[in-house]
């Protein structure tokens, strides 16, 4: 269980946007998991199971609540390179900063596959698995999530400025 | 292209994507809480039944037998009570579907070679652009551009006064033959505003029922040992007009106000992707 608690924790936090609730979900998750495990189909993979549990107890949840999740920098994980001149560690700090507010800036469905995707590293299934949908629905919104991600923090960039919402 | 000297591509994705990684160990999650401690104090609070199923006694001792034996009387009452049967469908299944888990087999029903699914209790035949027309509702069909158009369509008025329209597809290499219908794919849609129960999804044996969204609308993918009864009168418990009959996968879930159930031999997945390929019949092409 320890080994798959952070994940599933920040899978839930991804989709309640609060630490309190997808403290609940995981816990709720893990306890349906641990009753439903003579259910689970020997030989299969747990983590996507597991996964999927956690995403829906989460979202369950999140329909009473319906908080805002967005991402923030641990200015405390930043560790300056020391081959780099101070001005390209600005230059380079400034450009995380501008992600970051792209990421917030897009709709909370793009921002949570892309977290799942680059943020937690969840394979395609498990993505699919996590928002309920099929594995090829999950390649084109995350195809369109970043060609909007790339609008909003290029968007003089080449060609891609007119993505627009579904 | 990739740059020869510095490796770098010209892929604007793939630029993206490496600075999306590199945020990996930037973004500030919340520290994640001790949740298997928790856990553990949980669990060691409640017995555990992990290895049989929901209906099935939990308890050894026979006073505990008795008080369970109670306690089931009484959830036989509330699923008996109207009602309540109703909100007890909100959580174990769609509008229209009932799913229970018991441990009584199906009658085997073999399909009948023509047509193919008049065996099937699927109603009267009829064409494909009378189908919206006789059901009185928009009908779907998973997009003809992947899957085909059914072999078959039927039209059947169901106890409860409203209509269910079935597509039957012929096994083709996307839709493997299931067994237990003979179809590559069977898909059942009627109207579920009024929350009247029409089917019950008996789940036995080795059959697992797994709670999926399809389009994020809730639904049921159902695999393993299954069977299908149509009820008699929407009012009553039990009383089904035709044998329940043997499933093969089923995905259920409803979409505007309709269910729909798909059976095929389809993985998850894979249902999935043709449920979520859902088009109305006016919006396809002619054939």
């Amino acid at each position: 269980m320890r080994r798959y608690q952070e994940l599933a924790f920040r899978v839930a936090y991804v989709i309640t946007g609060s630490a309190s609730d997808a403290e609940d979900a995981a816990q709720e998750a893990f306890v349906k998991a641990y009753f439903a495990l003579g259910r689970f189909r020997t030989g299969a993979p747990f983590r996507p199971w597991m996964l999927q549990i956690v995403a829906n107890v989460a979202r369950n949840r999140r329909s009473s609540t319906a908080r805002r999740f967005t991402l923030s920098l641990d200015d405390a994980a930043f560790v300056p390179d020391t081959e780099e001149s101070p001005e390209d560690t600005i230059l380079g700090a400034e450009r995380v900063e501008r992600l970051i507010d792209c990421l917030n800036e897009l709709r909370e469905d793009d921002r949570r596959i892309l977290t799942y995707r680059y943020l937690l590293e969840l394979s395609e299934a498990e993505m699919a698995d996590s928002l309920g949908v099929a594995r090829g629905t999950v390649k084109s919104r995350l195809s369109r999530a970043l060609a909007r991600a790339r609008s909003l923090l290029d968007p003089a960039g080449s060609g891609d400025g007119n993505v627009t919402d579904r | 292209m990739t740059d020869l000297l510095t490796g770098a591509t010209n892929d604007p994705d793939a630029a993206l994507e490496r600075e999306l990684v590199a945020l990996r160990g930037r973004v500030a999650f919340p520290t994640t809480p001790d949740i298997a401690a928790t856990i553990r104090v949980r669990l060691a609070d409640e017995p555990r039944v992990i290895s049989r199923p929901w209906y099935a006694p939990a308890v050894q001792r026979p006073w505990l037998a008795a008080v369970a034996a109670v306690v089931l009387l009484a959830l036989v009452t509330l699923l008996i009570s109207s009602s309540a049967r109703h909100a007890v469908a909100d959580v174990l299944g769609v509008p229209g579907i009932r799913i229970e888990f018991g441990d009584e087999d199906a009658t085997a029903v073999p399909p009948q070679p023509s047509p193919a699914g008049a065996s099937l209790g699927l109603g009267e035949r009829t064409t494909l652009e009378a189908a919206s027309d006789l059901a009185g509702f928009a009908v779907k069909l998973p997009d003809p551009a992947m899957y085909g158009q059914p072999d078959e369509v039927y039209v059947r008025v169901l106890p409860s006064g409203q209509r269910m329209v079935s597509f039957f597809y012929l096994p083709s290499d996307r839709l493997p033959e299931a067994a237990e219908t003979g179809a590559g794919l069977l898909l059942m849609q009627f109207e579920s505003t009024e929350r009247v129960e029409i089917m019950v999804k008996g789940v036995m044996g080795d059959g697992i029922g797994r709670e999926v969204f399809v389009d994020g609308e809730r639904g049921y993918w159902v695999f393993g040992t299954s069977s299908l009864a149509i009820l008699y009168d929407p009012s009553a418990a039990t009383c089904c007009t035709d044998a329940p009959r043997p499933s093969a996968n089923v995905l259920l879930w409803t979409s505007d106000g309709i269910t729909y159930r798909m059976e095929s031999a389809l993985s998850q997945t894979d249902s999935m992707a043709a449920a979520e390929s859902m088009t109305l019949i006016s919006a396809t092409p002619e054939p």
